[in-house]
Formats: structure tokens, sequence, C-alpha cells
């Protein structure tokens, strides 16, 4: 039903001496790193609140005519994220020099969600605009069995996640502290396998996925008793279908 | 208390509702009719008479009586769509200021959104007489491909019937609304608006309160006319061949041979075959009855073209949005022509489904408008949707608006602890790209078809020449690339540029469509800032303030 005009007012006043610095995913209030199925859902909530048409009765003529303006910008914004190859330009230049939003769950819903442009089916679950979701990533085979892994209670599989997320940083970044997948994998393994960890990281980012496989496993060998490595293998399996 | 009304506003037929504590109602004219013929008749004895009188008197006053008005709102005479429907009319058009269309009734020059006002001011009082309360605001619903030209001037008529316009409403969307509103559905539909005069085809996303146009394209000269013409022709071919008479030549024959081939047209939707006797038509003084026979095989030969048509921009507007038929959960038609069973059955095969059923194909529109002129004026109710008076058995809505509506009906709104029915947000979009002229003949694109409005967008530009320092920017809209092969839209002057070498001066170029699909065009000097921003000075509407008075 909207906001209270106080707050749309707020709002206002806030975004409008920024509106040529505004990049589509921030209009939206989403992330770059937000899937393309997350755009339409994200239009919705934006509009749902702030669309004109909420206002027309309750906002004085001149406000009105500020919101239409900045709305404007907002459907602009939406039209370009709409378009898929736009969208994947967009979101590969503003990825870059960002940290991936951090701490977020991976929900149930981000993995299974079609990827089709206007994503008729996506659940409604899907609004929340943060969730990051693996990015349409041409070399990482999309099988039905690898979100299932993604979900697992186990550490979060560093190696996979780096590929699926294309940073550009990865590798030489580590991920901001507090991140579930964020544990350093210099702890997380003995040094030896860590050679054969970065390795496979590196196999992965150039779509190598049996020299990955075969490195990963190196590292699995090396050190048993660690449970990243375990569950990075499980993932990069389930990934190559095996 | 006034009211804010939805008006469908057709080519042959209008509907006017409103939404009111007991669910949508419709005006009914002064004989019971909740369809009101979108016809103005000025009587010798003076004047003017509007609805079913004014349709009355098509067959003995065919050149003061104005039908199809909507096919010249707004446009310009000198283009050649124009010019090839104008042929087909009894009454007299000439061009006046700026082209646009005026029409000749005896002495007077008639501009076309004083007609349409008249239709307007008809509906206003029919609601007024009904419920007993002033209107003074209303919603009045385009087609979807409606241009900017042709939205002024509706906007033009609605002031001046003296209504306050809250809206222009696409149809197809007006008529996704009144299908959805209430009913927290999650699919994606297909409006199908085939009317008597124009085409439009809308896919919609609708998710709860949401309705998200996704593409949209139409034919402004595709409608049930045409199709009444070609029978019109095949009858008045008749009449040559038997009685060596052309009818062609004569108005007045001519008009009740198109109402005969409209009744002809209307019998086969539901008939396999028609015939009969069409009597009175008057040629001298003589009176002569043409014997007729069709079927409705024949009939279907004759307007294949345009159903096949009709067709095709739905799978356009399916590749548009990156859809396949399977996808779409309903096909909600619009407008009387959409009831042939030959547009039916393509549709079905196009689809893989049949089009929802017991949608009422000439009030959903007007439904729709009502709603959202609720809407709008802040005086939404439930069980303003469809489920509450037309039950539509495909909805499925185990706990949504349809199931409290019931309890509502005859009970005051303020003795209800409902909170207030979540508004509805439409999402509409472009019609058509919008591009400006550059140098040597060609556009440059600003704005794409099926962008969600309102929107803005701005594009910088240099000049072309040394020292130059004023540029027009000539606006034109269509998908060509040649400035020569868009529809002009008109221009903007930019003066008072320094005089620098060619490509040094930079302008920006802004666009912007208002949520009523209207285009205001901003140019600004990029570098010293100055800027003008002008109402496009459109070709073929009436010049603004229109000089002339309201009857």
């Amino acid at each position: 039903m909207g906001w209270s005009v106080e707050e749309l007012v707020r709002w206002l006043d806030a975004v409008e001496p920024a509106l040529e610095q505004r990049d589509p995913f921030t209009w939206l209030e989403l992330t770059p790193w937000a899937a393309h199925a997350d755009v339409q859902p994200a239009f919705h909530a934006v509009a749902r609140n702030r669309h004109p048409d909420l206002y027309r009765v309750r906002l004085p003529a001149a406000d009105l005519d500020r919101l239409v303006r900045v709305y404007s910008r907002i459907a602009a914004a939406y039209a370009e994220l709409r378009d898929p190859a736009r969208y994947e330009v967009l979101a590969r230049t503003l990825r870059v020099g960002r940290p991936r939003p951090v701490n977020l769950p991976r929900t149930a819903t981000s993995p299974q969600v079609p990827r089709t442009a206007t994503s008729p089916q996506v659940p409604r679950t899907a609004t929340s605009p943060q969730v990051p979701r693996t990015a349409t990533s041409p070399q990482v085979p999309r099988t039905a069995t690898a979100p299932q892994v993604a979900r697992t209670a186990t550490p979060p599989p560093q190696v996979a996640r780096t590929t699926t997320a294309r940073s550009p940083s990865t590798g030489t970044t580590p991920p901001p502290d507090g991140d579930r997948g964020a544990i350093d994998p210099s702890r997380a393994m003995n040094p030896r396998a860590l050679a054969y960890y970065r390795r496979a990281e590196g196999a992965l980012r150039v779509g190598d996925h049996v020299t990955a496989l075969l490195q990963l496993r190196m590292a699995v060998a090396s050190d048993p008793s660690s449970t990243l490595l375990r569950a990075a293998l499980a993932e990069l399996l389930s990934l190559v279908g095996r | 208390m006034s009211i804010a009304v939805g008006i469908d506003l057709g080519t042959t037929n209008s509907v006017v509702a409103a939404a009111t504590p007991t669910g949508v109602e419709f005006a009914l004219g002064q004989h019971g009719e909740r369809i009101h013929p979108s016809v103005v008749a000025y009587p010798p004895q003076g004047g003017v008479v509007v609805g079913l009188d004014a349709k009355a008197r098509r067959p003995t006053e065919p050149t003061t009586t104005i039908f199809s008005a909507k096919r010249l709102i707004g446009q310009n005479i000198r283009s050649p769509m124009v010019q090839l429907a104008l042929t087909g009319l009894p009454y007299q058009v000439r061009e006046g200021d700026n082209q646009q269309p005026l029409i000749v009734i005896r002495d007077r020059l008639v501009p076309v959104p004083e007609i349409s006002a008249h239709v307007l001011t008809h509906l206003k009082n029919a609601t007024e007489r009904q419920l007993g309360q002033a209107v003074s605001q209303a919603v009045i619903t385009v087609p979807a491909n409606f241009t900017d030209a042709q939205r002024q001037a509706t906007k033009e008529a609605g002031r001046l019937a003296g209504l306050e316009v809250l809206r222009l409403l696409n149809e197809p969307t007006a008529a996704a609304l009144a299908y959805g509103f209430g009913q927290r559905k999650d699919e994606i539909v297909c409006v199908f608006d085939f009317g008597g005069g124009t085409f439009d085809v809308s896919l919609l996303a609708i998710r709860d309160e949401v309705f998200e146009v996704l593409a949209t394209d139409g034919d402004f000269f595709l409608g049930g006319d045409d199709i009444d013409r070609v029978i019109a022709e095949s009858l008045a071919a008749e009449l040559n061949r038997t009685m060596r008479i052309d009818p062609r030549r004569d108005p007045s024959l001519m008009t009740r041979l198109s109402l005969a081939a409209e009744e002809v047209k209307i019998h086969l939707t539901e008939h396999a075959s028609a015939e009969g006797t069409i009597d009175g038509l008057m040629s001298g003084n003589r009176e002569l009855s043409l014997p007729f026979s069709l079927t409705r095989q024949q009939l279907d030969g004759m307007m294949n073209g345009f159903v096949e048509r009709s067709i095709e921009l739905c799978r356009g507007v399916l590749t548009a949005s990156r859809l396949q038929a399977s996808q779409i959960s309903e096909v909600v038609c619009v407008g009387g022509t959409s009831r042939i069973p030959l547009v039916r059955q393509r549709l079905a095969e196009l689809f893989g489904r049949e089009p929802a059923a017991r949608i009422n194909p000439d009030e959903v529109v007007a439904h729709g408008a009502a709603i959202q002129a609720g809407s709008l004026s802040g005086s939404l109710f439930h069980g303003a949707g469809m489920a509450t008076k037309d039950v539509v058995p495909s909805i499925r809505s185990p706990q949504g608006g349809a199931a409290s509506a019931p309890t509502m009906m005859g009970m005051a709104p303020a003795a209800l602890a409902l909170p207030p029915p979540t508004r509805p947000i439409l999402l509409d979009v472009t019609p058509a790209s919008l591009r400006i002229a550059t140098a040597g003949g060609y556009t440059e694109q600003i704005l794409d078809k099926n962008l969600p409005t309102p929107i803005e967008r701005t594009r910088t530009f240099t000049t072309a020449r040394d020292h130059q320092t004023m540029v027009v920017i000539e606006c034109c809209r269509g998908e060509a690339r040649r400035f020569a092969d868009n529809e002009p839209l008109g221009q903007l002057v930019l003066e008072g540029l320094p005089p620098r070498r060619r490509g040094e001066v930079r302008i920006d170029v802004t666009f912007r469509v208002d949520t009523d699909g209207i285009l205001h065009v901003r140019a600004r000097d990029a570098d010293t800032g100055i800027a003008r921003e002008a109402e496009l000075q459109v070709l073929g509407a009436p010049l603004a303030p229109s000089a002339s008075g309201a009857a």
C-alpha cells in the first residue's frame, strides 16, 4: 500500500542529489551480484511502494512531480537490466572492485530459479534483493544436483563458489569476514593441500574441470581431515556430474 | 460528492462504469442500453444527438451523422492510412491548422475532439442520472498503440466534456486489470483486443496487485469496421450486378449497406449462414430490396487476411517478451470482433487453449477503467473485481477478494472491518520506439518500444556544422532507421548555442514518457546549461488550448 508521505519524501531527498551516480542495480535496490531472475521481482517490489499512482491523492503536486521523475529513472534502470545481454555486461562491469554481499544465507530459492528472461515462475520469496545468486557462468554446467550440495550444512565449498561467482578478485583478496564462505583456506588445510587447492581454483577459473578435479583430489589426499576440502570436492563432483 | 468514472471510448461503441461500494456499476442509456454507440448526429433543426438515437439517423442523415471519429482523432490528415480511411466515409473531412482533420457539418468545421467530447458528455450525463452524483473525473481508455497526438486529442476531448482526465489507460491493460483485480493471481495473460476500429495485443505478468505489461503491439487500422467494409463491398457488387446500380457513389446507400453488413457479421458469429433481403435501399426515388445469402465459410474467406494479421501481431509480442505461447495461462478477449468464431479458433490454435470464457468483451475495458478511476481518486472498494458480478469459472481464488466480496454486497464500506483494498499498480509500456532525426536523413533511437512508463532517458548529441547556433530536434516514432520511414511527431528548437566548431557543442536530449503515454522532450546545451523544455509541437492535434469552443 505504499509508504507514508514522510517516508517517501525522505527517500526522495536522499536519492535526488545523486540521480546521475546511481547505477541500474542500485535503483532496483539490488547488488550487481543479483541474478537476472531477481530483476523483475525487485522492480515490482520498488513499484509496490513507490509507484507515483499510489501517492496521487496524498502527495503535494510538487513532490509528486519529483517522484515521477525519480520513478522514471527506476523504470529506465529496469528496462536496462531486463535485457539479458545488457544485464550481463552491467553485472560484470559493476562487480569489479565491489565486495560480494556478506553474511547472507543461501536460501533454497536461489539456485533453482529458472533463468528465463522474464521468469514467470519466480517464487514470491525471491524478492529479497540481496540474495546472492550464482551468475550465469558459461563454463560451469548447471547440473540439477549442484544446488543441493551448495545448501548442505558442511562448510561452504570455497572452490566451486569462487568460480560460480566469477569474482575478478577471487584468489587474491579473501572475501570479507563474516561470510559463511569466508573461511580462510590457508587455515582450513595444511600448506601442502593448500598448494593443490590454489591450483584447483586456478583451473576452475579457466573452466578446466578435469585439472581442477585432479588437483582437488590431490589436496584431499594431502589433508584428509579438512572438511572444507571434502565439501569442495563433493560440490565439484556434482558440478561435473559424477 | 463527485465521483470518478472509467470510460471505454470506443470506435463504434462506448461504455461507462463507476466503482461503487456495491461493485462496478455500468451506466445505462435512456433506452436501457449498457453499450452506447459512439455516434454524434447534428440534425437539421439544430442541437446534437448522441448514442443510440444518433445511430438511428445514420441512414437518413449520412453526411451529418458522425461515427468512427476515433479513427480520425489526433491524426495527421496527410497520412496515407487516414486518406484511405476517408474514402469510405459518407461525411466530409477537410484539413485544418496543423494538419488536423476537421469534419464538415453543413457550414461549420468541427474538430474531431469536439465530436468525442459529445460522446463523453453523453456518458457523463448517463452516469450522473443513474447514480445521482456529479461526475468530475474520468479514466479514459485508449488503444495501446495510440500516438502522442491521439492521446493529447483524447485528453482534450475529456477537457471539453468538463472532465478531469485522471489517466489515459491503455485498453488491454484495463481489460487485464478487470480480469485480475483482487484475485491474487500469479500468471501471464494475453489480452487480445479486437475492436471496431483498432486491434491491440498485450502480454501482462500479473502478480498480486502488480500488473506489468511485458509487450504490446497493435494495428491502428484493423478492426470490425474493416470486416463490415468488405461485406458491404460484396453486397454493393451484388447490387451492381443484379440491378445495375453502383452504390459506391451514393453515401446514403453505402451507409445502409454497411449497417446491414454489420448485422450480417453479427448473425454469422452465431449461425453458419445468413440469408435474407435488405429492404429500404433508396436509390434516387426508387426503393429497392437486395436479396443476399452469405455463409460463415464465405465470410471467413473474406476476412482471413485481417485475422491472420492479428495473429501475426500476437506472435510478435511473444517474441518481444521472450515467451512461448505455452507460458500464457489465459487469453482475455476484448472487443466485439473477438467474438467471431474464426478469430477464437485461430487464437486457440496459437495458444493451445480456449480464450477465457464468460468475460464480456464489450464491458471488460470500462470495468478496468472504473477500477483504476476508483484507485486514482482514492475511492476504491472491495469487490470491484470481476468475480463479484460476473463469475469467471477458471479463476482460482480460495482466499482472495472474491471470497470476501459477497459479504460486501449492500453494506456500507465503513461498517466493515476490512482494510482498504490494495490498490492495483499498473506498469505499462511505450507502444513504439521514439527517435530523433540525425544528419543524412537517419534517426537515432532514444526510447525503444515496450519500455516501462513513466520513463526518462537522456542522450547526448553534437552539432553537425561549424558555428551552428541553433538545432531543430525532429522527433518521430517507429522502428525504421530512416527518418522518412517513421511517423513524424513534431519538433523542438534549441537556440542560442555558442558558435563553435562542429561536434564541439554537446546537446543533451531527454525523452520522457509520462503515465498517460505522452512524450515530453527537453533539450539542453550540456556546457552552458541553456535549457529549453517544450511540449512537443505535435502534428494533427488541435493546438492547445483549443481555439474551438465546445457546443
